[in-house]
């Protein structure tokens, strides 16, 4: 079973071709700032959704324009939460220390 | 754009930001700052619940502010009309600008963080789309 993350289609494009990294992710974040813990996937392709539609609208001004991704999570240093960490049901993480680790391409749109 | 973070977030044995205490440093230090009101990330919870976001995003917004927070968010006024932003929150110091921003500015930036104590300083900048980090 795959591992989805959903995000507008910009920082999409950039996790597509680039592969995950620390600037990227905090300059996509902005105001609020991102999640300490790190870059969520989730194990529900309607949740994944939602949050596509959340980002676009919030980042872009317009919910279509969300992507969701998805990858094997056999291909990607998933942390889970824990005390301290804490995570949404279906929720793993990938830190930012291990950012580096998820390159170009393991990542795919989901069509 | 490039980025210059005081990270504490994951050192239990550091003590959390007092971010009054952090955005009054930060007006002491540089006297061109915009202070902007409310707490970002409690503005970012009430933004997805007044556009419709699903009721699990908005809770985990809610969770994400209660964790992290509190949290407030300023703008450094620089000398050719660009700003820098900075967020204060519970676990992080952070300041985001431009690629172009001079390097005196970037010290400055630099030593205002260590003067905040223990963490993780953590920075990258992006020249001409050349992610650079900490070591290079």
């Amino acid at each position: 079973m795959p591992v989805f993350h959903g995000t507008d289609e910009v920082s999409a494009a950039n996790i597509l071709v680039n592969g995950l990294d620390q600037l990227s992710w905090e300059s996509a974040a902005a105001g609020a700032g991102a999640d300490p813990k790190g870059f969520s996937v989730t194990d529900s392709l309607q949740v994944a959704r939602d949050w596509a539609h959340w980002r676009a609208l919030e980042r872009l001004g317009d919910a279509d324009r969300g992507v969701v991704l998805e990858a094997h999570p056999n291909n990607l240093p998933l942390a889970q939460g824990q005390p301290g960490h804490w995570t949404d049901p279906g929720e793993r993480f990938i830190r930012p220390e291990d950012f580096a680790r998820v390159g170009p391409l393991l990542f795919q749109a989901v069509p | 754009m490039g980025f210059i973070k005081l990270n504490r977030f994951g050192d239990h044995n550091a003590a959390v930001f007092d971010v009054v205490a952090v955005v009054e440093k930060v007006r002491q230090t540089f006297p061109d700052v915009k202070v902007l009101s409310g707490d970002p990330l409690s503005l970012s919870a009430d933004r997805a619940a007044a556009q419709g976001a699903a009721d699990h995003i908005v809770r985990t917004l809610r969770r994400n502010q209660q964790d992290y927070g509190p949290a407030c968010a300023f703008e450094i006024g620089i000398e050719d009309g660009g700003t820098i932003q900075g967020r204060a929150r519970r676990y992080d110091v952070t300041f985001l600008f431009e690629d172009s921003l001079e390097e005196e500015w970037y010290r400055r930036l630099f030593a205002f963080l260590q003067c905040l104590g223990s963490g993780r300083i953590e920075a990258a900048v992006d020249h001409d789309g050349v992610k650079v980090g900490p070591n290079g």
